[in-house]
């Protein structure tokens, strides 16, 4: 196979997974409460600066910072939870959109205003270099991050599916009265559903901090990606943002194989409008 | 959702106060420049009466028609580009471009928005977010419309027919007082007629709509054109008048947003809202950024995100609901 | 004498579940007719198949002669036919006046004419002193008459009605009788009632069919179908 187009694929998967963990984590919101989180991406920039700061004022690994970020985004989603969404869960929709676009502003200008509009990178970290494989190169860092996407991924799909938590949090998702009559909070709940869906961004971003640039807007492309991941695996479901991110790196990355690196985005866009006029419950969904 | 259906001006207030009020505020607006002569505060009423004029514009399908737009910076940035392009190509006078750009924008807009009415709620607004990126992508990208590098207007005679009058500000601000005055007027209007009736309730209860015999496609639709093609005079004047344009000033997701937010932060559905909020937000971003250190450290930003959610969670029918509770 | 609405084989499917099969009925021009049947036996289905909100995977239906079937639900307003909700819709950040002058619109253009409309109708309903409240604000039992003065100021011929009675004390449910009777005597509109409980629909209705699981299992006189051996079985069987 040309070597190129192999690249491609690689590349696309690697980041597929990365596209994966941030869906899950929009997507799991989503599905319990009929938020869309708007400020999902600028979550996973706060990852990746959690990482710059550790590793820029104390000189911490960013492989190190992964567990820190996931910890501090949890809490950030908590807090949102309760300040904001909380307040606004049966208020019109419109409403609801603009809290966390509210937030998503916030959050970035906050961070711009704080470490300027510069692009950093974290330099001589303990994942580096690359190698060579079939042809392929493989960045370390790359293939570290996707196999730490993937584990976070796998660990929240057995929170989901083999835990009492995991069994309230769908159980509010498809019936909050009925979960309610079964001795659930759902307000617990949801304030849990927030911390996990923050806590996926915010690991991903440090997992990112290893080797991607770091920039307060970094989190609009990697939202917008996220809401086509999530529309394209079927809203609310896990296993379906999982196959769907994956969909979505290699549609990206063969997208700048075939066309023009600057038009990769409009391959994903596409699929993105397609989707919803065409499949709104997602291609895994049922119609 | 119960923002909408809030039109200030019910028929009972439709008085003769009322109409005198008006017409003070629109003497006020003529006899401003001649009280503040310095470029300044010009400019920062010719913002306002700009964003007023985009609020007002979305307001008749976000307020009025209750589709949640993001994703009007498109119709904003086609105006825009439109008689930019028709001026640097073939001579066009800026003024047929306007009408050409509307009329683009308001065919744009049907074909983008008909297949896309039936999505409801977060799915509309997050498809016509995709549609304004692909076109910021495009232009960005595309040589013959200029690219990232954007379009420069060249200097030319200071006169209406071109549309041009260099640093003379008064001009610009009577041509887009009356774009304002005319959207005002048309809201005012289309709010009274069947078609208005006819979209507050497809708003308000879209089933129950369609059973007494509206063709709620149709008139979202033209809901939409309206509001397309009022929003893409917005962008033509928008060039004529800083004599620039790039992808990132005209289709910038944050400009979408920007409009929305005036709108909320005014009053969903009001007449006046989109006027209010313009007049309180735009001198605030102007403010902010020559008080806290310059442009490009969103500050303005941060301020517009802090106000957005506390507007969101403890204002939702914005300022026109304040002054309104008051009385 | 010609049906004003006929239904031939209308079945509606829901991934394997049948809701209607197979049902064929007529109605004729100044009839009022009720469409019974125990919970979930397939009425608001059916209703909305004649309406315009499903689309039937079998079967006709005509309206005047003319083919209907799959017609969008604005379109069968047009074309003469208007309804009412089991759950009540109405715009409830509008007055009644605006709600009814919703209605007015299907045949004018002008605003006045409509809003002069809304004030006979509104009137007809019983709301004349509540036209300038806002819809939101009514009782239930009002809404339910809003709702149909609103469907009445479309002007049709063929007025169907989802479980009107449902939630109305004694009183309002005598009220509402009145005003079906006078809706087809006044206004000269044929009515078909869908309806769950039997005992006020069928002293009101000339006629009356019966659906169980979906299937026509009976139609005729209201004394007749009441004594009807799968009827009183079908609505046993719900006790
Ligand atoms: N939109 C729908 N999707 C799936 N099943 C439906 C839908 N609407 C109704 N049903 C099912 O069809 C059957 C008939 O329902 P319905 O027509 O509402 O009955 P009725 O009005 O007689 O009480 C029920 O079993 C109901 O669950
Ligand atoms: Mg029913």
């Amino acid at each position: 196979m040309n070597p190129d187009l192999m690249q491609a694929i690689t590349s696309g998967l690697l980041l597929g997974f990365i596209y994966s963990l941030v869906a899950v984590g929009l997507t799991l919101i989503w599905g319990v409460m009929d938020i869309v989180n708007f400020a999902h991406g600028d979550f996973l920039m706060l990852g990746m600066y959690t990482s710059y700061v550790l590793y820029t004022f104390f000189g911490i690994d960013p492989l190190f910072s992964i567990p820190v970020a996931g910890a501090l985004l949890f809490v950030v989603g908590v807090v949102t939870y309760r300040t904001i969404i909380r307040r606004i869960l049966d208020g019109p929709m419109l409403i609801q959109i603009f809290s966390t676009f509210g937030l998503m502003i916030f959050l970035r200008y906050v961070i711009f205003a704080v470490f300027k509009p510069d692009y950093r990178s974290i330099q001589k970290t303990l994942l580096s270099g690359t190698f060579r494989i079939f042809g392929v190169y493989v960045g370390i860092p790359e293939l570290v991050a996707a196999a730490g996407a993937l584990v976070t991924t796998g660990i929240i799909f057995w929170i989901m599916n083999y835990t009492k938590t995991g069994a309230a949090i769908t159980a509010t998702a498809e019936n909050r009265e009925a979960a309610q009559l079964m001795g659930i909070d759902p307000d617990r709940i949801f304030s849990l559903s927030w911390g996990i869906g923050g806590a996926a961004a915010g690991i991903a971003g440090a997992l990112l901090a290893n080797f991607f640039y770091i920039f307060p807007e970094v989190g609009g492309v990697f939202g917008l990606t996220a809401f086509v991941v999530v529309c394209l695996g079927g809203f609310g479901s896990i296993h379906g943002a999982f196959v769907a991110g994956i969909l979505v790196g290699l549609v990206e990355s063969l997208g700048g194989y075939v066309a023009p690196p600057e038009y990769k985005h409009i391959f994903v866009y596409s699929i993105f409008i397609f989707v919803l006029l065409v499949r709104p419950r997602g291609l895994f969904g049922v119609t | 959702m119960n923002l909408t259906g809030l039109f200030l001006i019910r028929k009972e207030e439709l008085n003769l106060r009322s109409l005198l009020f008006t017409l003070g505020g629109v003497f006020l607006a003529l006899a401003y420049p001649f009280v503040f002569r310095k470029p300044f505060p010009q400019d920062l009423l010719i913002k306002v009466l700009l964003f007023a004029f985009l609020g007002n514009a979305w307001n008749i399908l976000g307020g009025l028609a209750g589709q949640v737009s993001l994703g009007h910076a498109m119709f904003f940035g086609l105006g825009a580009y439109t008689s930019t392009l028709l001026f640097l190509n073939f001579g066009v006078s800026p003024w047929v471009g306007l009408v050409a750009g509307a009329f683009l924008a308001g065919v744009v807009s049907i074909i983008l928005g008909y297949p896309s009415f039936k999505l409801k709620g977060h799915y509309f607004a997050m498809i016509t977010i995709a549609f304004g990126e692909v076109f910021h992508i495009l232009f960005r990208n595309v040589d013959a419309v200029g690219g990232a590098s954007g379009l420069f207007l060249p200097i030319l005679d200071e006169s209406f027919g071109n549309f041009y009058f260099g640093v003379n500000k008064i001009p610009y601000l009577y041509i887009i007082l009356s774009f304002y005055l005319l959207s005002t007027l048309t809201i005012f209007l289309l709010d009274r007629s069947k078609v208005g009736f006819y979209l507050r309730a497809i708003n308000s209860e879209e089933d129950a709509a369609r059973s007494l015999g509206v063709n709620s496609a149709l008139y979202k639709s033209v809901a939409m054109f309206f509001s397309a093609l009022f929003t893409a005079m917005g962008g033509t004047f928008y060039a004529q008048y800083v004599t620039f344009i790039d992808p990132p000033s005209v289709y910038h997701l944050m400009l979408s947003i920007q409009i929305v937010l005036i709108v909320i932060l005014g009053g969903v559905g009001t007449l006046f809202g989109p006027l209010v909020g313009a007049a309180v937000l735009i001198p605030l971003s102007e403010f902010t950024r020559i008080y806290l250190g310059g442009t490009g450290r969103g500050y303005d930003l941060i301020i517009y995100g802090l106000l957005i959610i506390v507007f969101a969670v403890y204002q939702p029918t914005g300022l026109m609901g304040l002054i309104r509770r008051r009385k | 004498m010609s049906a004003l609405l006929s239904l031939r084989g209308v079945t509606k499917r829901f991934g394997g579940l049948v809701a209607n099969r197979d049902v064929t009925f007529d109605v004729h021009e100044g009839e009022i007719v009720g469409l019974i049947g125990p919970n979930g036996a397939g009425k608001s289905t059916l209703f909305n198949c004649i309406a315009g909100y499903f689309s039937p995977d079998g079967g006709k239906v005509f309206f005047q002669g003319r083919d209907i079937t799959g017609y969008s639900p604005e379109k069968v307003t047009h074309l003469g036919i208007a309804r009412t909700f089991q759950i009540v819709k109405i715009f409830g950040n509008m007055t009644v006046r605006e709600n009814i002058m919703v209605g007015a619109f299907c045949r004018t253009w002008s605003v006045s004419r409509a809003s002069e409309e809304a004030e006979a109708w509104g009137t007809f309903v019983g709301l004349g002193g509540k036209l300038d409240y806002m819809a939101g604000e009514l009782t239930l039992a009002e809404q339910k008459w809003l709702q149909l003065g609103r469907a009445l100021a479309t002007r049709p011929r063929l007025l169907l009605m989802d479980e009107v009675f449902a939630g109305l004390t004694q009183a309002e449910i005598k009220s509402a009788v009145n005003l079906i009777k006078r809706i087809k005597e006044e206004k000269g509109i044929t009515v078909l009632i869908v309806e769950h409980v039997m005992d006020v629909v069928m002293p009101l209705s000339d006629r009356v069919i019966v659906l169980d699981n979906g299937e026509k299992i009976a139609e005729g006189k209201p004394e007749e179908v009441s004594r009807d051996e799968r009827v009183i079985r079908a609505y046993l069987g719900e006790e």
